[in-house]
């Protein structure tokens, strides 16, 4: 296994592509892990970049230790997990959903490192998003305290299943994950519109943060916007070959000079919508599930409990 | 302080590496095993006909794992990634060990 031992940890890195720039490809929280980009975006793009995937701290095949889980921690990992690999020049960072929040935060922080950005139906750490994500894994955590996680969402006992939910469940009842990620201090808008470099926003038209799309539209200078028709948040399941097309088209684009900021697009995906009323069928059962465990969670202000789906 | 292990990025071409379609089979089952570990004695039945998400379970990045090993023993030219470039992720979930055997047979 690929490792690269960054900022006190072992990560697990996987490698692929060719060419003179690189791509760093970020993932969600908690049942995500590198393997959604290795599958969906880096083989539309492998052929004229280098690219570049880890699993985050706690994800995947890298280790996870008790603390360190706040989005500061993330991008220092980055940057660690970049100068272990050796890469000091600039990077094009595409992050999906937490990926995404990671990213547009390495942005503000090292400009001088980010070529570009692609955010793929990206959290961004408002103050809506901040305050809901702490209450959300919270009340995740009381029903995971209370029974096994694999009846807790109701999937069967399944190998493959089992084991990414033991992988969930420990991040979120053993390390400081919750604790750190509801501490986030909310992204004052005007950071975002120092946001300069090139930007390619793809989010899902029935996504739970389709508003994230707007605050961008509205605050990025440079940004391009596609929107999913039929799409709910996990666009690169449910549209793997349009989310492909649409990040190695911008790409060629921005090479030969060709980004168009301001644009914006309604996408229609060519493939059937099928893993997408998957995916909103499961994130209802979920939140269904979460709201039963309120009464454990003292939440002094309870959100919509629309914005902060881990992911 | 960060080192990079030697592994990253790295790819052999081994000479020897099989492209008949039993001995990837027989290479494949044992590339499974090392991959899955402990869990080899839940029963997987490594056949051709069995998907590596539904039939073996394997778990997504135990998937990438694979085809790491492959390209350490293959060399480049069985490379996962432009294989995937023409799939989507259902079909990729659907992957049979047969499609595999079938893919490498083609990289000779």
């Amino acid at each position: 296994m690929a490792e690269v031992a960054a900022n006190g940890l072992t990560f697990h890195v996987q490698r692929v592509g060719t060419g003179d720039e690189t791509v760093v490809m970020l993932h969600g929280l908690l049942i995500d892990n590198l393997s959604s980009h290795y599958y969906a975006v880096a083989p539309g793009v492998a052929d004229r970049m280098q690219v570049v995937m880890y699993d985050l701290r706690g994800h995947g095949h890298t280790e996870r230790p008790a603390t360190g889980y706040s989005l500061d921690d993330a991008v220092a990992d980055l940057w660690s997990v970049l100068d272990g690999l050796g890469i000091h020049e600039p990077v094009h960072l595409l992050g999906n959903s937490y990926g995404g929040t990671i990213a547009l935060d390495a942005a503000i922080k090292r400009p001088d490192r980010v070529r570009s950005l692609v955010l793929i139906d990206a959290h961004v750490a408002v103050a809506q998003w901040c305050e809901n994500i702490g209450e959300e894994l919270s009340l995740a955590r009381a029903g995971l305290l209370q029974k096994d996680p694999s009846e807790w969402i109701g999937v069967g006992g399944g190998r493959k299943a089992a084991k990414l939910l033991r992988g969930a469940a420990s991040l979120i009842t053993a390390t400081t994950m919750v604790e750190d990620l509801a501490a986030t201090p909310a992204l004052p808008e005007e950071r975002l519109q120092d946001i300069l470099c090139p930007t390619l926003a793809i989010y899902g038209e029935y996504s739970d943060v389709i508003d994230r799309a707007h605050d961008l539209e509205r605050l990025l200078p440079n940004l391009e916007l596609d929107i999913l028709m039929g799409c709910s948040h996990s666009v690169m399941l449910e549209a793997t070959k349009t989310v492909r097309e649409v990040v190695a088209d911008f790409y060629v684009r921005m090479a030969e000079g060709k980004v168009e900021p301001g644009r914006r697009r309604e996408v229609e995906p060519d493939e059937p919508y099928l893993a997408g009323e998957t995916h909103q069928a499961m994130v209802g059962l979920y939140r269904q599930e979460l709201l039963k465990h309120r009464h454990l969670v003292p939440v002094p202000n309870p959100g919509t409990g629309q914005e902060a789906t881990a992911g | 302080m960060s080192a990079q292990s030697d592994d990253v990025g790295s790819a052999s071409n081994g000479p020897g590496a099989p492209f008949d379609p039993d001995g990837i089979l027989a290479l494949v089952d044992r590339l499974i095993t090392e991959v899955v570990g402990e869990d080899y004695d839940l029963g997987l039945d490594i056949e051709l006909d069995a998907s590596f998400s539904d039939d073996l379970e394997l778990e997504s990045l135990e998937f990438v794992q694979l085809g790491e090993k492959l390209q350490e023993i293959y060399g480049e030219r069985v490379d996962f990634v432009t294989w995937f470039s023409d799939l989507d992720v259902d079909s990729i979930i659907d992957l049979t060990v047969r499609d595999l055997v079938q893919f490498i047979e083609g990289c000779r």
